[in-house]
């Protein structure tokens, strides 16, 4: 055979293929239509109510507007133009009163836009000072959201603005590859994300369809119930905990398993194996090893040890013990994965001219290693805060329930009632309130986001990535 | 390409178009229930009883699903679904949730549905297992797998330690007596199994203490136990409740106590009792047939006698443990009339007989259980349980054949059938019974007393009632 020949049939075996490959595509796609049509028509259907409904809702807005008592209205406006137009006059280099201006307005429309929703309830003459304040708090953050592009805007326009990245030279290209992105962040997260705020606004029993309008209770009630705040105490306590021993434990562990031994790849697969496992799962493990009596693995060890056995899930500070070494389990693969990865991207020549220099292995370490391994240490923080808040969830509901009570007949809370746990259980239980867990999430989201906020802004500066 | 896609659409919006022709002319009822476990036997029951409906019901189909294993899963995603309009047509709802349902606005009450012959197929429930489902004159559901908490005991010790229980339910009295004694020669019993733990456990639920009330005929509720009106206070200050959590406090104090540290575990529970660790327990009847066999496989004698009663005076009786079959609102008339013609199909006395003998939940009706009493099991010649068609089999009383079977029913047919065996009906009943098992929890764990467990539990619970009030009521 020929080379002509040759080239011949594989560009004939590579169009079969290509057109093979095209056609399973099509008729992925033709099956995953048919059987999804059901879901695909009540999607379009929930959404042609909605283009249908927004006469209405503009309508009822407008209604809600004029019915309105000045008293009730104008704080919220007023707030937000004093607001907008002297943040605004602090950033705008020169000085124009046009920004002034421009300010006060943005304020004023951004005001509203969490108001709005709370249909000014907290600025009625009746309200409890805990709502008013939370009230006057949510029309300052509406008037930031509508303030900040202003202030970018003057900002950039200040440094004059200079790009180093590519470009696009189609100029609506960028935005048409970004709508499946807009898209599905739109339905599976920005949508639900203001059905939960709303939901927080209201008394609710899950999953009864009636509901009733109560304003900011939900949260000044929070604010004011001891089991909460013991739950956020609890939350934080545990977070420090699992973040500490977790980071820790898996650098050691990381450092041991990165030693140039025989099959250190296969000790590597087992130290990663615990990430494999659900919380659940985890849990679940857990709960055969600290089990009552000897039944428990743990209890059997202690007692033919000692002849006696602890009462791991029915005493407050055992149980919290529990849970930490379950979570920290858990988790302990993920950070050992990335700190090996970590480990392998630190340059050896470094570690041997310390080492020359007269360098001990602990000065190599905490000089050389741990710096390097920086940037990993912050991801694996931020990522370790984000799941001791929402990820212990499955090792708690298995191990302990949230319990033990403390308190008689659990007044204060319980020993493990961490947020996320106390959320779910609010939330998802037959007759449960919905809306007291709606406010929960919310608060628990500004809580989460804060401290991401804070690590980045606080660690990230000093963190050097290497190029 | 571009034909292709052309062709792609095509074929798309054919099939989409075709999709709806060729559904037939007939009835689908899906009934939602939670049996739909893998490897679960009690579905294989349901669908020879729905085959059956089917079979004497042309055109009429019976779709058997299982949107989750355990109640709340099941009864939350019918209502969202319901909700949307996609909900099923019948749905099996456990007893703790009857009011929620009644509250939600989205089932028919079927008593207003059925036919007479239909009601005086109703009347053969028994009493106390029929009036849970009436919220005031109000028939809302057909009562299906129900159950109870009965005694179960290691024979085989209780024998060895000469402990001979009554006929009678023993009191919490008799009860400590009992684990006095165990206590005395625990060492004995540990040499011989080192995973013995305590003389007694049994879950750590709100049930029990519920069905020590109604023993003493007392209500948990106020307003008849919700059923005259909205409940608004829970009664768990009251001097029977204290004395039932004064047994609990007893029990642990005295060390003849342990349970898994885990709320409502009812299987870790049967665990212990199952390894040994306790030699009395208390479970629901659901689990008997487990039991049986889990201990006739290990050669250790099991007992089974009926639940503790507070003292000799309290002959009230119990309440109902369980679900119900409950209709959804919005359907087509003929789906209506489909959807209760089934409910009452299932709960019929062949239908209710057949679930007994494949599920272990117990009949519901008076003359399911008379006929058991006179026959429906099959024995061979030496008298041992067969199958009908063995060589030699001839009919027995079920009852005498399985007799473990015949305590929980003696036990529900000899309640009185006043306001307290109906139990109450709250509508955030999970979240009140989680308080009042914090409440024991509190008194067994952290040596809190009862009276002031149970004044912090009556606390918080009657502030859930008015929350849950202020959302329902118009």
């Amino acid at each position: 055979m020929d080379v002509e020949n040759e080239s011949l049939l594989n560009r004939f075996i590579a169009r079969l293929l290509t057109g093979c490959l095209g056609l399973g595509a099509l008729l992925f796609m033709l099956w995953f239509f048919i059987t999804q049509w059901g879901g695909i028509t009540d999607f379009l259907a929930w959404f042609a109510i909605g283009v249908e409904d927004f006469p209405n809702a503009l309508s009822r807005v407008a209604t809600h507007y004029s019915a309105l008592p000045p008293n009730q209205l104008l704080p919220a406006f007023l707030i937000g133009i004093v607001f907008g137009s002297v943040s605004t006059a602090r950033i705008a280099r020169p000085k124009n009163p046009l920004w002034l201006l421009v300010g006060g307005l943005l304020g004023a429309l951004g005001s509203q836009l969490l108001v709005l929703p709370t249909q000014h309830c907290t600025f009625a003459p009746t309200i409890d000072s805990t709502q008013a304040l939370i009230g006057i708090g949510i029309t300052l953050v509406g008037s930031v959201v509508f303030l900040i592009p202003l202030w970018t805007y003057l900002r950039v326009s200040e440094k004059q603005y200079e790009s180093t990245s590519g470009y696009f030279r189609n100029r609506w290209l960028p935005y048409v590859l970004i709508v499946p992105m807009v898209l599905n962040l739109g339905v599976f997260l920005y949508y639900p994300s203001v059905q939960t705020v709303t939901l927080s606004l209201f008394n609710k029993r899950y999953p009864l369809p009636q509901e009733k309008f109560v304003c900011l209770d939900n949260y000044s009630r929070l604010a004011n119930d001891v089991v909460y705040q013991n739950s956020f105490v609890t939350s934080f306590v545990l977070t420090i905990i699992v973040v500490i021993l977790s980071i820790g434990i898996a650098l050691s562990i990381a450092v041991i398993a990165s030693q140039k031994i025989k099959f250190a790849s296969v000790y590597r697969t087992f130290l990663i194996f615990p990430f494999a496992l659900s919380p659940v799962v985890a849990g679940a493990i857990f709960l055969a090893m600290f089990r009552e009596g000897q039944t428990g693995l743990i209890n059997a060890l202690i007692y033919s040890l000692t002849g006696t056995t602890l009462s791991w899930l029915r005493d407050p500070h055992l149980a919290r013990v529990a849970i930490v070494m379950a979570s920290v389990w858990n988790i302990l693969g993920f950070n050992v994965l990335f700190y090996i990865a970590g480990l392998q991207n630190v340059p050896q020549d470094l570690l041997e001219a310390a080492q020359i220099d007269g360098a001990n292995r602990f000065q190599r370490f905490f000089r050389i290693t741990f710096p390097l391994l920086a940037p990993f240490s912050f991801f694996l923080l931020v990522t370790n805060v984000t799941y001791s808040f929402y990820g212990i969830y499955g090792a708690i509901d298995t191990l302990t329930a949230g319990g033990p009570p403390l308190g008689a007949a659990g007044s204060l809370g319980g020993a493990t009632n961490v947020l996320i746990y106390k959320l779910y259980e609010d939330a998802f239980n037959s007759g449960s309130p919905a809306g007291l867990a709606a406010a929960q999430a919310v608060i628990l989201f500004i809580i989460v986001a804060g401290i991401t906020l804070l690590q980045f802004r606080t660690l990230e500066s000093r963190i050097t990535y290497s190029d | 390409m571009k034909r292709l896609f052309a062709f792609m659409a095509i074929v798309m919006f054919g099939a989409v178009a075709v999709t709806p022709i060729l559904a037939q002319d007939e009835i689908v009822v899906d009934f939602a229930h939670i049996f739909g476990g893998e490897g679960d036997v009690r579905r294989d029951v349901l669908q020879a009883i729905a085959d059956d409906f089917e079979a004497q019901n042309p055109g009429i189909k019976i779709n058997l699903v299982s949107p989750g294993n355990d109640y709340t899963e099941v009864f939350n995603r019918v209502l969202l679904d319901a909700q949307q309009g996609n909900g099923p047509n019948v749905v099996q709802v456990e007893e703790g949730l009857t009011q929620l349902a009644a509250d939600s606005t989205l089932f028919i009450p079927i008593g207003d549905f059925a036919t007479p012959e239909q009601m005086t197929q109703y009347e053969g429930i028994l009493p106390v297992v029929r009036n849970y489902y009436k919220i005031g004159e109000t028939l809302w559901s057909l009562p299906w797998n129900s159950s109870n908490p009965v005694v179960y005991y290691n024979k085989t010790i209780t024998d060895l330690l000469q402990i001979k229980l009554p006929d009678s339910p023993l009191t919490f009295q008799q009860v400590l007596d009992i684990c006095k004694q165990v206590k005395a020669v625990e060492a004995v019993i540990k040499a011989a199994n080192p995973a013995f733990q305590a003389c007694i456990n049994f879950p750590m639920t709100s049930w029990l203490p519920e069905q020590w009330m109604s023993m003493q005929n007392a209500l948990v509720a106020n307003n008849d136990n919700g059923r005259s009106a909205r409940a608004t206070e829970m009664n768990f200050t009251s001097p029977e409740m204290v004395k039932i959590i004064q047994f609990y406090k007893d029990l642990s104090d005295n060390g003849y106590f342990t349970y898994t540290g885990t709320p409502n575990d009812y299987n870790g529970e049967g665990g212990l009792f199952g390894t040994g660790a306790t030699i009395f327990h208390i479970n629901s009847t659901a689990g008997i047939t487990l039991f049986v066999n889990g201990f006739a496989g290990a050669g250790v004698e099991l007992g089974i006698a009926p639940l503790f009663v507070p003292d000799e005076d309290a002959t009230n009786g119990v309440t109902v443990g369980g679900a119900s079959v409950w209709v959804l609102a919005g359907q087509s008339e003929a789906e209506t009339k489909a959807a209760v013609d089934w409910a009452f199909f299932l709960t019929n006395m062949e239908n209710d007989i057949r679930w007994h003998q494949g599920s272990g939940y117990f009949p519901n009706r008076q003359d399911s259980i008379d006929y058991l009493t006179t026959g429906g099991a099959f024995v061979d010649a030496d008298g041992k349980p067969t199958t009908a068609d063995a060589a030699g089999a001839k009919e027995a009383a079920w009852f005498d054949t399985y007799p473990f079977f015949a305590v929980a029913i003696n036990q529900l047919q000899n309640s009185a059938g006043t306001a307290a065996n109906q139990g109450a009906v709250i509508g955030s009943n999970a979240e009140v019974r989680m308080i009042l098992v914090k409440g024991l929890q509190s008194v067994v764990d952290s040596g809190i007393s009862p009276e002031e467990a149970l004044a912090a539990a009556k606390t918080q619970a009657d502030q859930v009632l008015a929350d849950y009030n202020a959302v329902v009521e118009p």
